[in-house]
């Protein structure tokens, strides 16, 4: 059963959509009460349906095996009200820095109030699992049980500008001793270098170097989301299960730094990751959605499965029932 | 009823925006309703296809509430089994979406306000109103980037599938248009950009001949008393159409450089509510 619904967050309007397992058409809000919600966030710029109606139909997906689903436009997209940014990239830059993080928390504070849900998981594509991340970081509640995140996003497509300092009198004095200071050692190391004990001090230097970076983790790329990534260390720690879904084609796999891998090493075990082959970022071409209802469908069923509907359950698929 | 008045239509009104299903045929169609205070008229928006919907959507609500600021109450709504409206897209023909915008028209229409109505359809939405405003609904049709012909529209959707094909799939797997046009009419149906296109589908979109139905061609024209105009639109208004391309899905880093996601079409959006308040006022003029 789907309703449209309205709900003032931070002083806008936004307009979304609620998936309902069959509940009893005249108190729809009791049918759902201590059941787990399910957020579903949009990629990009999209409206809340996203992409081949992906959104629209995972959430009917989610709301047959017992989850209710809720999907909104956030501030400026779809029907919601709200300004929406001139060019893409500025767009990119406001997701990326969280710009839509308090509506979503926003948003789940109330949903949880409003229906009496037991808890939420947030299942954000793209930008939407950047939103997810920023949320679960910034916003933490034990109310918040888990994410699924599909393709999510670890680079800036454009670095926010960072401001540059102004060189007065001290910065340019402090600049110039430092440049001093690296003559007089590479003099030193210059006589040094060639004596025996000077070889042994550089053998054992050289050492050390290749040890301390062995122990420390590989450094990131330039363009990495410092700031997001941290998010994703910290939220690694909450002990909350997370599943990741993405759609790399092999070549790009080779060819890019493997974020995930990354932060699977912070806590090993703690994301559940499958690639899925023969579609594309939006999961739409190919098999792409069949593989994204299997992989979610039994990563609810492992989780939470008190509150899962087991296969063959009658349930209402929309309201046009 | 004395006949409404267009002399503020230009002055900015309060608007209020909501959103609700309309049941029809078994379904909800879902709606947003833009709603000013004393509406002049009313205007019924037909969307484009199902998979320019995403891309066009912020386009299109802005145009629904410019309008809505000079006075008309818009009704925007999605077809069966397309976006947020109920309905299973595989079962859908054209068909079944013409009787969408001519039941949506009629609903909003509320014959006691004596208000105006006018269609406008944009791409696919414009074959749809055009064959509802044949059939006598609306007092005046106005038409952007309207197809020649409903297998137009899924031509150049085919034409989508096999760019992505050429990005997806080796090049010895690639099918050609004519091997998916022999799949789709031979029953199989053809996955294309998240939706499943049947038989049905492609035949049913070979009856919207848009000259037959508006019984003419060019640019204007008229239907009984009933005004028309069809608008081509150039490559400054691809938002309105396919906002920045379904490409552009495929790898959002590509979007390099100063790509508009919203740009300015308050002129060309101008020009547009004019025509709708001259044909209302026509209308009104001409009626008994």
């Amino acid at each position: 059963m789907r309703h449209a619904i309205q709900i003032q967050i931070g002083g806008h309007l936004l307009a979304g959509t609620c998936h309902f397992p069959d509940t009893p058409q005249d108190a729809p809000n009791e049918g759902v009460r201590d059941h787990i919600g399910v957020i579903l966030l949009n990629p990009g710029y999209l409206p809340r349906s996203t992409r081949g109606d992906l959104g629209v139909q995972l959430s009917d997906h989610l709301a047959n095996l017992g989850f209710p689903a809720f999907r909104f436009d956030m501030p400026g997209l779809g029907d919601s009200e709200g300004t929406l940014q001139a060019e893409v990239l500025e767009f990119f830059e406001h997701v990326q820095t969280g710009g839509y993080e308090p509506f979503l928390t926003g948003l789940r504070d109330e949903l949880i109030r409003r229906y009496g849900l037991r808890g939420i998981l947030y299942l954000g594509h793209c930008g939407g699992a950047t939103t997810a991340v920023y949320s679960a970081d910034k916003s933490p509640s034990h109310a918040l049980l888990g994410m699924i995140l599909l393709d999510p996003a670890f680079v800036w497509y454009r670095p926010p500008p960072k401001p540059k300092p102004e060189v007065t009198g001290w910065r340019k004095t402090a600049a110039l001793a430092r440049l001093r200071l690296y003559e007089g050692y590479q003099s030193v190391r210059a006589r040094i270098l060639p004596t025996a004990p000077g070889q042994l001090v550089s053998r054992t230097l050289a050492q050390a170097r290749r040890l301390s970076r062995r122990i420390q983790r590989e450094p990131l790329p330039g363009d990495a989301n410092v700031r997001l990534i941290r998010g994703w260390e910290r939220m690694m720690h909450a002990n909350k299960p997370l599943l990741v879904l993405t759609a790399e084609p092999a070549v790009r796999k080779a060819n890019y730094f493997d974020y995930l891998g990354y932060l699977e090493k912070v806590k090993p075990g703690r994301i559940e990751h499958h690639n899925i082959e023969g579609t594309s970022h939006s999961f739409v071409e190919g098999n792409g959605k069949a593989e994204v209802f299997a992989h979610v469908d039994a990563w609810l069923q492992h989780h939470f499965p008190q509150h899962h509907r087991s296969a063959g359950a009658t349930v209402a698929h929309t309201a046009a029932a | 009823m004395s006949p409404p008045t267009f002399a503020h239509s230009a002055l900015p009104r309060p608007v209020t925006e909501t959103i609700g299903y309309l049941p029809f045929e078994g379904e909800q169609l879902y709606y947003a309703q833009h709603r000013p205070e004393q509406p002049i008229g009313r205007v019924v928006l037909a969307g484009p296809f199902a998979s320019e919907r995403p891309h066009a959507y912020a386009a299109w609500a802005g145009w629904a509430r410019f309008l809505a600021r000079r006075g008309w109450e818009v009704l925007r709504f999605d077809y069966r089994g397309t976006g947020e409206s109920t309905g299973v897209f595989e079962a859908m023909t054209f068909g079944d979406w013409a009787a969408d915008v001519a039941h949506v028209a009629s609903w909003h229409a509320d014959s006691a306000s004596g208000l105006p109505v006018v269609l406008h359809g944009l791409g696919l939405g414009a074959a749809l109103a055009a064959h509802a405003f044949a059939a006598g609904h609306g007092q005046a049709l106005l038409l952007w980037a309207a197809p020649s012909s409903g297998r137009e529209v899924l031509k150049e959707g085919l034409m989508r599938r096999l760019s992505m094909d050429f990005v997806m799939q080796p090049k010895g797997r690639r099918k050609t248009y004519e091997d998916y046009v022999a799949q789709i009419e031979g029953g199989d149906p053809l996955e294309v950009e998240g939706y499943r296109w049947t038989r049905s589908l492609w035949q049913g979109a070979e009856g919207f001949d848009l000259a037959t139905m508006l019984q003419g061609g060019g640019e204007t024209g008229v239907l009984g008393n009933r005004p028309w105009r069809s608008v081509k639109l150039d490559r400054s208004k691809v938002p309105l159409v396919s906002g920045l391309g379904s490409w552009q899905a495929l790898n959002p880093r590509a979007t390099v450089g100063k790509v508009p996601l919203h740009p300015d079409f308050s002129e060309f959006f101008g020009a547009m509510a004019d025509w709708l308040a001259a044909a209302a006022v026509t209308h009104h003029q001409d009626r008994p």
